[in-house]
């Protein structure tokens, strides 16, 4: 698949073809074997999976947060703003992460350094950049992010704060750097019910006034139906549908998609009997040149079985299923 | 209820008493760990009991003693301080080797992660403890002084243990390194040294001082363990003849704990206290140091600890600041910290200290010459005296540091020739040495009498009217001087020419007016002369000053600071006799020496410092008349440093011997070792006094005053001199630095 430049140029970010391995150069595992994105500037994308699915790795590898022993690209590439991102050595990646592409972990109050109180964190990230700041505009940012008494907060230690109130925090930092991109890696996964939905609001929000272009990674697919945009969904290393999300919820182009939604939606209408999947997931180890989604799949046919499909452009995205596509088409 | 933290108070306390006894050893004892008392005396039922060393536990040696009759136990506590300094040295050293590949390591440094790999396991299939023993017992090693042989020690120490902390850091490294805010670090943009710096150090910092004080514990342990193979600071291995064959002793002089192990385990069976006592403060301060590392983990890895915090103010360096920040417990802990950081700064500071001794400053006599029987002698005396006094010095007897003796009548030649045929090419001292003779010129034929045989000589009259020649080789002194007065009451002489004995000629500005003619000395190269000459005329001419009758021993003494070891003294004998502006030099060298000594109030041992007339000439010298009036105990006289032969200020090589110093007397034989060694590092060539090995003793045959206080009075006596070969390119200032340096420090 081969892009011109004068599209890159449009997009913000345009992943094609992405295909990682992780582990030793002895024993590598392919964790990602075929991953597209395309994010133009302020829009919300969902990344959606089961554990397992890639979709934590293909975003790490955007960030370039691996080790150079621990992963390897075995193809695609990342174009950010026009530049390849793979290419870039070391120290052009730390220009970047942070001032344009920053990154929301799953775990905010792990991966705030334990030793270092929240302001000095915040003012060593801002020096690291050459950011200017006032201690006010510190302290506007974090009332923003909805901390309140923030002049306290600022000479506390991560572990005095709440997992909500680190999250925000992660969240202060990441748009302090005034990012272009904002990764957030199932941001709500380890916080109270009741704070998740502060946390979506206040990315919304944090997307509207900044025109943030948001990588928002969940497996749960409330959240992303609340946040998100577009929606990719993932499954065995695969990216297998994408497109607006009214459309997927409206009309999935796969079987995974269909049943995803079929999931969900009986948690929500409240029925007796919940609707669930059969099978387990794919795990790495059993990867194979077949459609992932075969064995739970019930529209398989033999040909599903004859390599990995190739993603078909329908109305609204793309989908990994050529049967289903061929429906779509015929339907319409 | 907080619970107590057992381990820091235990390990707190160790520490602290360690610190103090580094710090004060004189207030845990009062026994100097030199002293040695091989034999106790005692009576019992009237029979004389004498115990040989070591001594067990009793009340005169808390801990027993060793087999040189040491104390242990203030051989122990003054032992402290150099054991645990290499202690702390090996685990700094091992910390400056791994800190910096664990960190490299743990960043994905493939040659620093195999390197800290294959060292671990080099070490772990040889034990370290093997290796270091080997390198240790180099001959190279085994020789050096002591401050490079603690250099030496730990380095080995620190190469052969640093894997196996390179590997526990490398470990704790990849832990941090895996943590999620390493992770969002790198997320943020920083960059690899900055996220080590920032966030891995900090990290690091709680895990390195705990195991700061357990690598200083496992240091220790490995010093004991090298103790027990005979491999520790001060190694000194002593061959010494016995009538069974020849023994090695390995012999520690410096208090070290390891050192006492050493010495101490071949006498496990008979004399287990020498072992025992120290094995156990090793144990203690092991357990001191575990205990402490393992109290400090405990508060530094909880997570609200200050610690990280606290240093990083300490860094600021706003003092004012940080003491504010601290708790009362903490001022008293950061004051403790200071003064122990300033302690062991201030060991190698005083370590080393290389200036000369100046001389130029003391103000000399304006008199260009000071011979004995002289006003300008009486004056240099006086002057000696006064700074004696300056420097609070006691005189030997109670009224003046002057002592006079009585000389016998000699004159100084002033002026004097020496003439043969026509050849006036002859010089005082090395050809021609005038011993008696009135003033005035004498000149006539020469008799040569070398060939005949005086004693059944009746008749001398062909002898009449000459200078008669006589071969000293053939007869003693007795037998000369009776031949002389013969011949003179028979027939009247000029003079007498004496050939002198090998090695007999010596420079002499004095020489008696006794006798009615001439008499001279002449080397066998001038007889030679005279006897290849037909008709030999000698013409001799010589004009002198009769001196006075009185010799001056100038003698102060320093008093040791030492109460147990201040009857011990060490005597330092000095010239002040001078003929030129040079030789004035030696006066102020003396003068600066003892200044130099003196002042200092660390001398545990008393001095006695001589300054001695006459001793150009043997005869005249004053060494007769302290040898016959010894103001002092002899038998407390450890040493005599000899110097009175120094009459140089200017040298190649110095003539050096410790022969009457022998291993018998301990602390003189280790001050001459020490000395010597001192010298020949410091390039100061040595020649040998030459001597004579008759009985079982050692004879110096250049001057017979070299022996006068070893074999009349039984001190031992090592000699300095100066060597009148070379260009003179070591001065004495050099050689005065070296003795000051080594008085001072001489523990032994």
């Amino acid at each position: 698949m081969t892009t011109s430049t004068e599209d890159n140029m449009n997009s913000l970010l345009k992943i094609s073809n992405l295909q990682v391995s992780l582990g030793t150069k002895y024993k590598p595992v392919k964790i990602i074997r075929g991953f597209d994105l395309c994010l133009e500037k302020g829009e919300i994308v969902g990344v959606l999976g089961e554990s397992g699915s890639g979709k934590t790795v293909s975003s790490r590898m955007i960030a370039g947060l691996f080790e150079k022993d621990e992963s390897s690209m075995d193809a695609g590439e990342i174009l950010f703003k026009g530049k390849n991102l793979t290419m870039l050595s070391e120290k052009e990646m730390n220009m970047i992460r942070g001032r344009e592409i920053a990154y929301v972990f799953q775990d905010p109050t792990m991966s705030l350094n334990p030793y270092k109180k929240v302001g000095k964190q915040l003012r060593d990230f801002l020096d690291t950049h050459d950011i200017e700041y006032t201690s006010e505009s510190l302290v506007n940012t974090l009332k923003e992010v909805g901390i309140n008494r923030p002049e306290t907060v600022l000479e506390m230690f991560p572990f005095q704060l709440s997992g909500g109130q680190n999250q925000r925090i992660m969240i202060c930092q990441a748009i302090l750097g005034k990012p272009d991109l904002l990764i957030a890696d199932e941001p709500t996964s380890s916080i109270d019910a009741m704070l998740r939905k502060k946390i979506l609001d206040l990315l919304t929000d944090i997307n509207r006034k900044y025109g943030m272009a948001i990588i928002f990674i969940t497996h749960d697919f409330d959240v992303a139906k609340y946040i998100c945009d577009k929606l990719v969904i993932m499954y065995g290393g695969l990216m297998i549908e994408q497109g607006p999300l009214e459309r997927i919820l409206s009309n999935p182009m796969h079987p995974y998609s269909d049943e995803l939604i079929k999931c969900a939606s009986s948690l929500d209408s409240g029925d007796s009997r919940l609707y669930s999947l059969e099978g387990s997931p794919l795990v790495p180890s059993q990867f194979r040149d077949e459609c992932p989604f075969y064995n739970r799949c019930a529209y398989r046919i033999d040909s599903c079985l004859e390599g990995i499909p190739k993603m078909v452009d329908v109305t609204g995205g793309s989908t990994r299923c050529p049967v289903w596509a061929e429906r779509g088409k015929s339907r319409v | 209820m907080k619970r107590m933290n057992m381990p820091l108070i235990m390990g707190t306390l160790i520490i602290v008493l360690l610190l103090a006894v580094i710090l004060f050893p004189e207030a845990f004892t009062s026994k100097s760990p030199y002293n040695m008392q091989h034999l106790i005396f005692s009576r019992e039922g009237g029979s004389l009991e004498v115990e040989v060393a070591p001594h067990p536990p009793s009340a005169q040696f808390i801990l027993g003693s060793d087999d040189m009759g040491r104390d242990i136990y203030s051989f122990i506590i003054y032992g402290t301080g150099l054991t645990i300094l290499l202690g702390v040295l090996t685990a700094i050293g091992r910390f400056l080797i791994a800190v910096p590949m664990a960190i490299s390591a743990g960043f994905g440094n493939g040659t620093s992660k195999t390197t800290i790999r294959q060292f671990n396991i080099l070490f772990s299939a040889i034990p370290a403890l093997l290796i270091s023993v080997i390198i240790l017992k180099l001959d190279y090693l085994a020789g050096l002084d002591k401050r490079a042989s603690i250099l030496a020690f730990v380095t080995v120490l620190s190469l052969v243990g640093w894997p196996k902390l390179g590997a526990l850091l490398m470990e704790r490294v990849d832990f941090i390194n895996k943590q999620p805010f390493i992770r969002s670090e790198v997320a943020i943009g920083k960059g690899r040294i900055k996220i080590a710096v920032e966030n891995v150090f900090p990290h690091l910092a709680p895990e390195m001082v705990v195991l700061f004080f357990m690598e200083i514990a496992r240091a220790l342990s490995m010093i004991m363990q090298l103790g027990i193979f005979s491999v520790f600071v001060g190694f000194l291995k002593i061959i010494k003849d016995t009538e069974g064959g020849v023994s090695f002793y390995d012999i520690s002089f410096e208090p070290e704990w390891a050192g006492m192990l050493s010495t101490a385990k071949n006498f496990l069976s008979t004399a287990p206290w020498a072992v025992i006592f120290p094995a156990i403060a090793f144990f203690i301060s092991v357990l001191g140091f575990n205990l402490f590392g393992e109290g400090l983990r405990n508060i530094l890895q909880r997570k609200d600890s200050l610690f990280i915090p606290r240093v990083r103010k300490l860094l600021s360096f706003d003092i004012k600041y940080i003491w504010s920040s601290f708790s009362r417990k903490g001022k008293a802990f950061s004051v403790i910290f200071v003064v122990s950081i300033i302690f062991s700064l201030s060991f190698f500071i005083l370590a080393g200290n290389g200036k000369k001794l100046d001389i130029t400053d003391v103000s000399l006599p304006e008199a260009h010459t000071a011979v004995i029987g002289t006003d300008e002698a009486y004056a240099a005396a006086r002057l000696i005296s006064t700074k004696m006094e300056e420097l609070e010095l006691t005189p030997m007897d109670s009224e003046s540091f002057i002592h006079t003796y009585t000389i016998p009548t000699v004159s100084l030649i002033l002026e004097q020739k020496f003439v043969l045929g026509n050849q006036d090419k002859y010089s005082a001292g090395t050809d021609y040495t005038i011993l008696d003779s009135p003033d005035g010129s004498f000149s006539g034929g020469i008799y040569d009498a070398t060939r005949m045989d005086l004693f059944s000589m009746e008749d001398f009259s062909m002898m009449e009217d000459y200078f008669v020649m006589i071969d000293k080789a053939y007869y003693n002194d007795a037998a000369i001087s009776y031949f002389m007065n013969k011949i003179e009451g028979s027939v009247s002489v000029r003079g007498f020419i004496l050939v002198a004995r090998s090695g007999e000629m010596h420079p002499n500005i004095y020489c008696d007016r006794i006798a009615p003619t001439t008499r001279v000395m002449i080397s066998g190269e001038t007889a030679k002369d005279i006897k290849d000459m037909e008709k030999p005329e000698i013409n001799i001419s010589i004009s002198a000053k009769t001196l006075g009758e009185t010799g001056l021993n100038v003698i102060g003494f320093c008093k040791g600071m030492d109460e147990l070891l201040n009857e011990e003294v060490i005597m330092i004998g000095l010239p002040f006799n001078y003929s030129d502006d040079g030789e004035k030099q030696i006066l102020g060298f003396g003068i600066r020496l003892m200044e130099e000594i003196c002042k200092k109030d660390k001398n545990r041992r008393s001095l006695m410092f001589v300054f001695m007339d006459g001793t150009d000439y043997s005869k005249l010298s004053g060494i007769h008349a302290l040898e016959a009036d010894y103001p002092y105990s002899a038998s407390k006289t450890k040493v005599f440093i000899n110097m009175l032969d120094l009459n140089q200020a200017g040298f190649d090589n110095l003539i050096f011997s410790n022969l009457q110093a022998p291993f018998t007397r301990q602390y003189a034989w280790s001050l001459g070792r020490q000395l010597k060694s001192n010298l020949e590092q410091a390039g100061i060539g040595i020649t040998e006094a030459k001597s004579i090995f008759f009985g079982d003793q050692y004879y110096f045959t250049d001057d017979p005053t070299y022996n006068t206080m070893f074999m009349d009075r039984g001190i031992a006596t090592i000699i300095i001199a100066a060597d009148d070969e070379g260009n003179g390119k070591n001065s004495i200032e050099h050689l005065g630095r070296i003795l000051v340096d080594t008085i001072n420090d001489n523990i032994y």
